[in-house]
């Protein structure tokens, strides 16, 4: 019995190093990097820096996971939309709560008692200023280096990045990345390449400039920051930007495409994840939506918002930048999943990047050079948009489906959600599959500017959010992410808004918005197992090993924009052909209340 | 006092004769929470106006009362669930709109005899107040933002509303508060539609200065910045007839007008000053 799981940790090891060849681990952080690869342990919330969330582990597999079990439970304490999900490194999984930012941390020998746990004093004002409910999407881990101890990162609400001491929570540094006080939040997570510690913005709602930030993990001096609009220099442009593809726009644009200055304040933040290809040294990540969101108020092409990036980790300058949807008239914030991985393509094995857009696009991309390898609907059912046109990069748009000031738009899908969010994806490289957490909700939309009385204004959008054509409000696709395939796809009820996890054990795991884990048998989508959490789930599902034995881990949490926004969002209950109780309905099937399950056999 | 009315309605009925429903009730479209203008208390200065008019057409008084101030005009005005509303810009192209019963601007207000003066927008102590009240949305927000005074007062602009997100929904900013801020010494000043500050400026008797802010704004990319609106009567735009019956009340109260107004404590401008720019007033801030 002690033997079994012992030689099978070893094996899945052996394993991982043999196959996974994605990660040379020349120059990542390379002890983050070799953590990573060790199926024990979860050390990033993209599970690895190609971010496969993808997993070795196999004890768990797909004839036995109906056995699976709840091994044991641990209440958050917080209320409100838990995304994101733990992390597990050496025998200590820590955990993170939304808003206001607590961190604990549990031994898994004695899963019990809480190691320790940070909870920070926060400015109550990030509260209001947050859009959307007040998510955090996780934290990041740096093992003990040059640069100190062994750190926890953390992304408050109100701006700060902290490093915790990981073996005792003291906090080791603390600077303010995002100014609350003209709306900018954080509640990405953070992101450690090398000796820097990648962070985001938030906010494009309240007009903010988006950026990412470099902070040395060592005592947080910053190392670079490069916006999303703005000039060259701000940008961080390198000299030879885009110089395989042109066409997608090179020097001058993110002031020349738009209005005056209103590249100011035009949005562009990035609070989704990141990846990062150490061969190229090069980390990918999307920019979001421009802003204000009515889209009257900033002719042109509004760039760099929308953008796939691609930046070199020592100086951020781009390499390259593809802006998916120019002037984006639906708040199709770009800052989606960016996944990696190395396939034929005509022939030759190509590092790729691969991306659901919010858009409802998916765009794959030679990660080297920033080239469209393809770019195809996530849903047959997407339809601001014709096609993408790979030889340009532009959208052909329908125009029946635009968006103009004080015009109700009905019907366009997807919905300003998106048909997917910001939900994490896996990558089986062995199956060469995506597995991934579709919504399936289309909108009505009219942009207004109201004058009420002596020059005062309330200036925004109406919108109507309901299922999409097939009924449901989500779905769960496998696909192959070059030539547009959908292996298998099945339709549930409620949103899957957290994204997937993928293992050799031929099992596809993913949580519900009504609170349930599911598995699925990644070849067929047949569903293996099912169990109902206390809250719906928001976040994604990680897996790691303890002592010989595989475990399955989630938060339950219901929140964010589908399950605290989109209720509130919604005026007409008979708006949508009467399917706006669809998400009323939510509340008959779960309610708030964090809880990190843990599972195995 | 009853004759009177009975002399009126002789009077108004010749008007409307082309209305078969002239003792129909006129309903006028106010907020239930909308003070000074209006609640379903009557308390408003709007409360009065609407009160008079309805007597001078011969009509019952009948509130539709809104919560949100962003729709009524489309849910309630244009659906035909109300008549009348009071109290909005001339000219506002979504209505059609009686001659301006009266013209304001947006002032300042501060605390008097601690010797600042403010008087327009260059005054150097704006560099100097520490919190400043003002309205999102309104001229004052677009200043603020152009002497760069906007992203410092953000976190207190959040904490008069108690933090509430506007994301998709009506948070109301309450001109009592804005008002009683700087009376408090909580902030330093306060910006804001006169007409909307008046009652409680008045109210403080003399421990507060209005100062009416000059009508020669402009952004920092040059474009005008109205700071002195005129005010009317809107109904439907099909509605000429009921439209030229209160321009004609309008006309008869205007001395009736000016005294509610004056008691108010609403700073009266020329109404002839706006002719030249009405349509300016309707032009939408960025």
């Amino acid at each position: 019995m002690q033997l079994r799981p012992l030689a099978k940790a070893v094996r899945s090891v052996i394993l991982t190093a043999g196959l996974v060849a994605v990660c040379d681990g020349v120059s990542a952080n390379p002890a983050l990097d070799r953590l990573s690869r060790d199926d024990r342990n979860w050390v990033m919330q993209t599970k690895d820096y190609s971010a496969t969330h993808f997993s070795r582990l196999d004890e768990i597999n797909v004839s036995n996971v109906k056995d699976l079990k709840v091994a044991w439970t641990f209440s958050t304490g917080t209320l409100h939309g838990h995304e994101g999900g733990p992390l597990v490194v050496d025998g200590i999984m820590y955990v993170h709560t939304p808003f206001p930012n607590n961190v604990y941390a549990i031994d898994l020998d004695d899963p019990g008692k809480i190691l320790w746990q940070y909870k920070p004093k926060q400015n109550p004002a990030a509260r209001a200023v947050a859009c959307c409910d007040v998510v955090n999407r996780g934290l990041a881990y740096v093992p003990a280096g040059d640069h100190g101890p062994a750190k926890i990162f953390l992304n408050q609400l109100d701006g700060h990045i902290v490093a915790l001491n990981a073996k005792t929570g003291e906090e080791i540094w603390k600077m303010e990345n995002s100014d609350i006080r003209v709306g900018s939040t954080l509640t990405g997570a953070p992101f450690v390449v090398k000796d820097k510690v990648l962070v985001g913005s938030a906010g494009a709602e309240l007009g903010v400039r988006g950026y990412v930030t470099a902070y040395n993990i060592k005592d947080g001096k910053m190392e670079w920051r490069a916006y999303a609009t703005g000039s060259d220099e701000d940008l961080l442009l390198d000299p030879k930007f885009n110089e395989h593809n042109p066409h997608y726009g090179q020097f001058g644009l993110g002031l020349s495409t738009w209005e005056g200055d209103a590249w100011k304040i035009g949005g562009g933040t990035n609070w989704g994840w990141y990846a990062y290809d150490p061969k190229l040294d090069l980390i990918y990540y999307g920019s979001g939506n421009p802003a204000p969101w009515n889209e009257t108020m900033r002719p042109g092409d509004n760039k760099w918002t929308m953008t796939i990036w691609a930046r070199d980790v020592d100086t951020g300058r781009a390499k390259f930048g593809y802006q998916k949807t120019p002037h984006d008239e639906w708040d199709y914030a770009g800052v989606n999943w960016i996944g990696l991985s190395e396939q034929e393509v005509d022939g030759k094995v190509t590092p790729l990047l691969t991306h659901p857009d919010r858009n409802g696009i998916v765009y794959t991309l030679n990660r080297e050079t920033g080239s469209l390898v393809n770019a195809f609907k996530i849903d047959d059912t997407v339809n601001w948009v014709k096609k993408v046109d790979l030889k340009t990069g532009l959208p052909i748009r329908d125009p029946e489906y635009a968006t103009r000031m004080d015009h109700e738009t009905k019907g366009i899908c997807p919905s300003a959600m998106g048909y997917h969010n910001q939900g994490i994806e896996s990558y089986d490289p062995d199956k060469k599959l995506f597995f991934m957490g579709v919504n399936h909700i289309c909108m009505d939309w009219e942009p207004f500017m109201l004058p009420y009385r002596a020059g005062q204004f309330f200036v925004g959008a109406t919108l109507n959010m309901y299922p999409g054509p097939k009924g449901t409000l989500g779905q769960v696709k496998a696909m192959n992410g070059v030539t547009g395939q959908m292996v298998w796809e099945v339709q549930e009820k409620f949103a899957v808004w957290g994204g997937t996890l993928a293992t050799a054990g031929n099992l596809v795991f993913y949580g519900t918005l009504d609170g349930y884990i599911k598995a699925r048998d990644s070849r067929t989508g047949a569903l293996k197992w099912k169990f109902k959490l206390p809250s719906g789930v928001i976040g994604h599902p990680i897996t790691f090993e303890h002592r010989g034995k595989q475990y399955v881990a989630i938060y339950s949490g219901v929140g964010g924009w589908p399950g605290v926004g989109l209720v509130f969002d919604l005026k007409d209950p008979s708006a949508g052909l009467g399917a706006v109780g669809a998400f009323k309905e939510l509340a008959n099937y779960t309610q708030m209340g964090g809880t990190v399950f843990v599972f195995s056999l | 006092m009853r004759l009177k009315r009975i002399a009126i309605l002789a009077f108004a009925l010749p008007a409307l004769a082309g209305n078969a429903f002239a003792s129909e009730p006129l309903r006028v479209c106010a907020g239930e929470n909308d003070l000074p203008y209006s609640d379903r208390e009557g308390k408003g200065f709007e409360n009065r106006l609407a009160e008079w008019i309805a007597a001078d057409l011969g009509r019952p008084l009948q509130y539709v009362w809104w919560q949100d101030p962003r729709y009524f005009i489309r849910d309630q005005l244009d659906r035909g669930l109300c008549d009348v509303v009071m109290g909005v810009d001339t000219g506002d192209p979504r209505m059609l709109t009686t001659a301006p019963y009266y013209r304001s601007g947006y002032v300042f207000v501060y605390r008097t005899g601690e010797g600042m003066e403010v008087k327009d927008w260059d005054s150097p102590f704006l560099a100097r107040a520490e919190k400043i009240a003002f309205m999102p949305a309104t001229p004052a927000e677009t200043m603020l933002r152009k002497i760069g005074r906007y992203s410092d007062q953000f976190h207190y602009l959040q904490a008069l509303v108690d933090f509430k997100s506007r994301r998709n929904q009506y948070v109301r900013y309450d001109p009592e508060r804005l008002v009683r801020e700087v009376a408090m010494k909580h902030a330093d000043l306060s910006v804001l539609w006169g007409p909307q500050a008046g009652r409680y400026v008045k109210a403080a008797a003399g421990a507060l200065t209005m100062e009416v802010i000059p009508d020669r704004q402009t952004r920092a990319d040059g474009e005008r910045v109205p700071h002195h609106y005129s005010t009317s009567v809107g109904v439907r735009k099909d509605e000429s007839d009921l439209r030229n019956a209160i321009d004609r009340v309008l006309k008869k109260r205007q001395k009736d007008i000016e005294n509610l107004l004056q008691a108010e404590g609403v700073p009266l401008l020329p109404i002839d000053e706006g002719k030249t720019v009405a349509t300016a007033a309707i032009r939408p801030e960025s």
